[in-house]
């Protein structure tokens, strides 16, 4: 029940606050324990269950010894539309391996890379057989672009690993804390204030260095796993720093009978086929979520067309052949439940329809997030790192890269920040906390709660999924829409975010979360607008075509005097593809305009 | 859409569901047990389902929207 009472106050210091504990924020907390410093690790919810962690299942280690970093580099820069930053790609890639040796040594589960003169296989422990078991590691299908290898493991066990290292060099863990807000003194940031379901109390952590790594920024999409609401974004942004790649879209697929059913790994029976009755087969198309370059143009190349939508029928992104190793994964259906009449006749043909929607609202993995200023995942407000989803580096550009390379950017940017955050702590002295910094923080957390009566946060998500998640805003960009959409997300940040109400902590977590997603949802249209060309994950119908060199600008995001302004970051010219290569020929993956442009010319008549 | 039962006779009060819970739908009751608190707010994930130790759990992976009024 609700308190008119003072709320009490928990002061906690420390020399490194990490938020979030997916795979960036335990490699930052051990990373910055490693280096001497205290740490304390938050998550609002159970560090070793939570985040996008338990989701994802390769890891891309680079390996110099039977890689080449070239051909990786080539795959990042294409599929990435020429949009990566490359210093941070190939940072990434070489510094994989050691992070992976590092999961490795902590005791991760699964994963004895075995060349052995089987290419794309990995050997791996069977939990509960404890068995050997050979799992196919199929190269990632990219069309006309060089395979990629990568380590496939179960990665919700290894955030138990993580846990177990993180308590094991003495990182402080606090579970079910949801930081809302960062803490500014001088210019710096010096810690962050959040709430905890589990006590009517806020804790206020004051830090010399604080390291942002919540995720990436949805809207809570149902079956998505993650909790997904672009905090670290917001926070950073509300704090004065620089967000960006919130144009490109995040374009995993569901079950077209079951869109809410999370498929692959989703019980024990499921986990045991996944294991045990695979075969290995080296000649499949990779279907499972990590494959690559999810993009329009990809989608165009698999016969499939997007502006089905417009006909009223779902917009198809795989029919998963019965050939296909992934196939016994995706043709489950949830125990009890038939399919519909439709999926039924695909079944009988052995195919599996998928469509588009799985992360609804989240940009491209590892898209978005704090401009970093310098190659320590700083951000420009000193005191500031962000690793993971949260850090904008544009390694992987405007399309994701593919299998695993999510989670090693996870892995590499969180040791890097860590080791950073360390450095910083070591160097500065003594930090204090003004109580005006205080008591302002508190009063915004607080207010919701505070509040009598006014909207519901959980109806307020309703309220964007509904504005967002229609193809034609989000899958299909034009002017108009977009500006449609951007005035509705407008309104709801003017008229019903300051009106939110919580009559617990449960519903004040809500509160902050839904003013977070409404902050990452004017950013991700507003930039959508502003990239006045189709690329990567970013399709728009009124400009159909990529634009060089028009295009090749990274977008930026930053709050001016309260108001939203954009600024466009040109890609150094030596990253840019060779204009002398005729168009077609420099973008190989073409938008379903190119191959299909009757569908689109008709609609507009 | 959502976690729908937990099956008290099964349950044996590990509390690994509510860990398991990044949405908070789940707390423990005062019977050792856990509850189904905020049902509305479950997105449908499974890792309470998924980590079960004795598949006490059930999620329903039918899609339905919660009717959710404007007013908190």
């Amino acid at each position: 029940m609700k308190t008119k009472k003072p709320i009490p106050q928990t002061i906690i210091k420390t020399d490194v606050l990490i938020v979030g504990g997916g795979i960036a924020g335990c490699f930052a907390a051990i990373k910055a324990r490693e280096k001497g410093a205290n740490v304390i690790l938050v998550d609002k919810g159970y560090v070793g269950k939570s985040g996008q962690t338990p989701h994802t299942n390769t890891f891309a280690a680079f390996n110099p010894e039977v890689h080449d970093i070239e051909n990786w580099m080539n795959v990042c820069n294409t599929t990435g539309d020429y949009m990566n930053d490359r210093d941070w790609s190939r940072m990434v890639y070489e510094q994989s391996t050691a992070c992976w040796a590092d999961l490795v040594e902590w005791g991760a589960y699964v994963f004895r890379w075995d060349h052995d003169g089987v290419p794309y296989e990995c050997v791996a422990k069977d939990e509960d057989s404890n068995d050997m078991v050979v799992m196919p590691l199929n190269p990632v299908g990219m069309g006309t672009i060089q395979f990629q290898q990568s380590y496939r493991h179960p990665t919700r066990k290894n955030s138990e690993v993580m846990r177990k290292q993180a308590v094991k060099v003495g990182v402080n863990i606090m579970d079910r804390i949801c930081i809302i807000e960062l803490l500014k003194q001088d210019g710096k940031i010096v810690g962050a204030i959040g709430i905890s379901p589990d006590s009517d109390k806020a804790f206020i952590f004051q830090a010399k260095a604080t390291v942002l790594c919540t995720g990436p920024a949805g809207l809570k999409s149902p079956g998505l796993r993650c909790m997904s609401t672009g905090d670290s974004d917001a926070m950073a942004y509300r704090a004065g720093c620089t967000i960006t790649g919130k144009e490109w879209e995040e374009t995993h697929p569901v079950r077209a009978d079951f869109p809410a059913w999370p498929w692959a790994v989703k019980d024990r029976d499921r986990l045991r086929t996944f294991r045990g009755e695979m075969k290995p087969n080296t000649s499949t198309i990779n279907a499972l979520e990590e494959n690559a370059g999810l993009h329009w143009s990809r989608l165009a190349t698999h016969h499939l067309e997007p502006f089905q939508a417009f006909e009223g029928k779902a917009p198809t992104v795989w029919e998963v052949a019965s050939g296909m190793s992934e196939f016994q994964i995706m043709n489950q259906s949830p125990k009890g439940y038939p399919r519909s009449e439709l999926d039924e006749r695909y079944a009988k043909s052995g195919r599996v329809r998928m469509v588009m929607g799985r992360a609804l609202g989240q940009s491209a993995h590892v898209s978005d997030g704090i401009w970093p200023i310098n190659k320590k995942c700083e951000s420009e407000i000193p005191g500031l790192y962000a690793a993971g989803d949260s850090l904008g580096a544009r390694a992987c550009g405007a399309e994701y890269p593919g299998q695993g390379f999510a989670t090693a950017y996870c892995a590499v940017t969180g040791k890097i920040s860590g080791e950073a955050a360390a450095e910083r702590a070591a160097e500065i002295p003594e930090i204090a906390i003004s109580e005006q910094e205080i008591s302002r923080a508190m009063e915004y957390v607080f207010a919701p709660y505070e509040r009598n009566g006014g909207f519901s946060p959980a109806w307020a998500t309703q309220l964007m999924q509904s504005m967002i998640f229609p193809y034609y805003v989000i899958f299909v960009k034009s002017e108009e829409r977009l500006q449609t959409a951007l005035q509705q997300i407008l309104y709801v940040q003017k008229e019903i975010i300051p009106k939110l109400t919580a009559n617990d902590y449960h519903e004040l977590r809500l509160a902050h979360e839904t003013r977070n997603m409404a902050l990452n949802m004017e950013m991700k249209l507003r930039t959508s607008i502003e990239r006045k060309e189709s690329r990567g994950a970013h399709f728009r119908e009124d400009y159909p075509k990529r634009d060089d060199p028009y295009g090749l600008k990274w977008i930026k995001v930053k709050d001016e005097n309260g108001v939203m302004t954009l600024t466009d970051e040109p890609i150094p010219e030596k990253w840019w593809p060779d204009f002398n290569i005729p168009y077609e020929e420099r973008y190989k993956r073409e938008f379903p305009i190119h191959l299909n442009g009757e569908h689109a010319e008709g609609r507009k008549k | 859409m959502s976690v729908e039962t937990i099956d008290k006779e099964k349950c044996n009060g590990c509390g690994i569901c509510v860990k398991a819970c990044n949405q908070d739908v789940l707390r423990m009751g005062s019977d050792g047990k856990p509850v189904i608190k905020y049902v509305d707010d479950c997105t449908c994930c499974m890792y309470c389902e998924e980590d079960c130790p004795t598949s006490a759990i059930f999620v329903s992976p039918v899609k339905t929207n919660p009717i959710l009024l404007s007013w908190g």
